[in-house]
């Protein structure tokens, strides 16, 4: 059962990973390799795939979120309306 | 009732889906290379509509959050929270895709230009707003507590759109929604190929918030059964 630390620790992490991934990013600006103007038109390509498959993965993995929180959500209401219902069919018991 | 509900859904999910072809198809395909950028100005198709779905998640998300102060009704609060959750998404996309435009275009990954900077802060403020849902036990206490970082947060948007214009930086000035009207910066095969995007990514973004709406409407109809549970 994933619990409220586990949550904090997990965006505590992603926070952290991006603030040195910033200042790391930062410290390797290497001007001048890959400035317009001065290369192909076709060298920075594979960032151009770097981009829209992040873009496509940061999709499927919300979408796939949100469908195990659906089933989820759905287990724990079925479970609580069987528990609701059952103190009152023994109620209803001669 | 049901019925008209899953057409509505397939009907989204088939434009949605659609959209996606046809806007990589205008995008690879279509519109030609930019003169000075080269084949990296590809990533402008998929960053900027992202960025776009974050401004309207985040006005989505205001409106909701006033509404709820306002008339204290948990729909409110169940709009301003999924469209803030969904924003949040896109502005991790506009973050990531951003990065890898700027290092093959400045030959860096990040600088602390006024743009990029002030989009990490609202990053900041959805994740703040995310972990105080997360945390607050009480739902009425969370809903008022975030609604109120959420309207904060929307003071940033237009911070974020102006700071190319009141602090000159590496970010390029807006051209789709530039003072010489919508999308006057760019060549036509250009705009139609943004717009294709746009309309596609707005689809997806009301597809997104209608799911999560309703899974915390659900989430709502379990701690009312837990209530009832705990009072047998």
């Amino acid at each position: 059962m994933v619990t409220r630390y586990d949550t904090l620790r997990s965006f505590a992490f992603v926070l952290a990973l991006l603030v040195v991934g910033c200042v790391a990013a930062t410290a390797l600006a290497q001007p001048g390799d890959t400035i317009a103007q001065q290369t192909s038109p076709w060298r920075n390509a594979h960032f151009v795939l770097y981009a829209y498959g992040a873009v496509w993965v940061g999709l499927v993995l919300y979408v796939w979120r949100l469908a195990s929180l659906a089933r989820r959500l759905d287990r724990e209401v079925r479970k609580l309306e069987r528990a609701v219902e059952k103190p009152s069919r023994k109620d209803d018991e001669p | 009732m049901r019925e008209r509900s899953s057409l509505l859904w397939a009907f989204g999910t088939i434009l949605v889906a659609s959209g996606f072809v046809w806007s990589l198809y205008l995008v690879f395909i279509s519109t030609g290379l930019d003169r000075v950028l080269g084949f990296s100005q590809k990533i402008f198709y998929f960053h900027v509509p992202c960025a776009w779905i974050t401004y309207l998640a985040f006005v989505v998300s205001g409106f909701g959050s006033v509404a709820y102060l306002l008339r204290r009704t948990s729909a409110w609060d169940h709009l301003a929270y999924a469209s803030l959750e969904v924003g949040t998404v896109f502005t991790t996309l506009v973050l990531v895709t951003g990065p890898l435009w700027a290092r093959s275009t400045w030959g860096a990954y990040w600088v602390w230009d006024a743009r990029l900077t002030t989009t990490l802060v609202l990053w900041l403020i959805e994740i703040a707003y995310l972990l105080l849902r997360a945390f607050l036990e009480e739902p009425g206490k969370a809903a008022r507590y975030s609604a109120v970082l959420g309207l904060l947060g929307l003071i940033d948007i237009p911070i974020i759109h102006y700071s190319v214009v009141l602090w000159r930086g590496m970010h390029p000035d807006p051209v789709v929604m530039s003072r010489k009207g919508f999308g006057s910066g760019l060549p036509g095969d250009f705009l139609m190929a943004l717009i294709v995007s746009l309309a596609t990514f707005t689809v997806l973004y009301v597809m997104l918030v209608a799911v999560r709406f309703r899974l915390e409407t659900v989430r709502e109809r379990v701690r009312f059964l837990r209530q009832q549970a705990l009072a047998r």
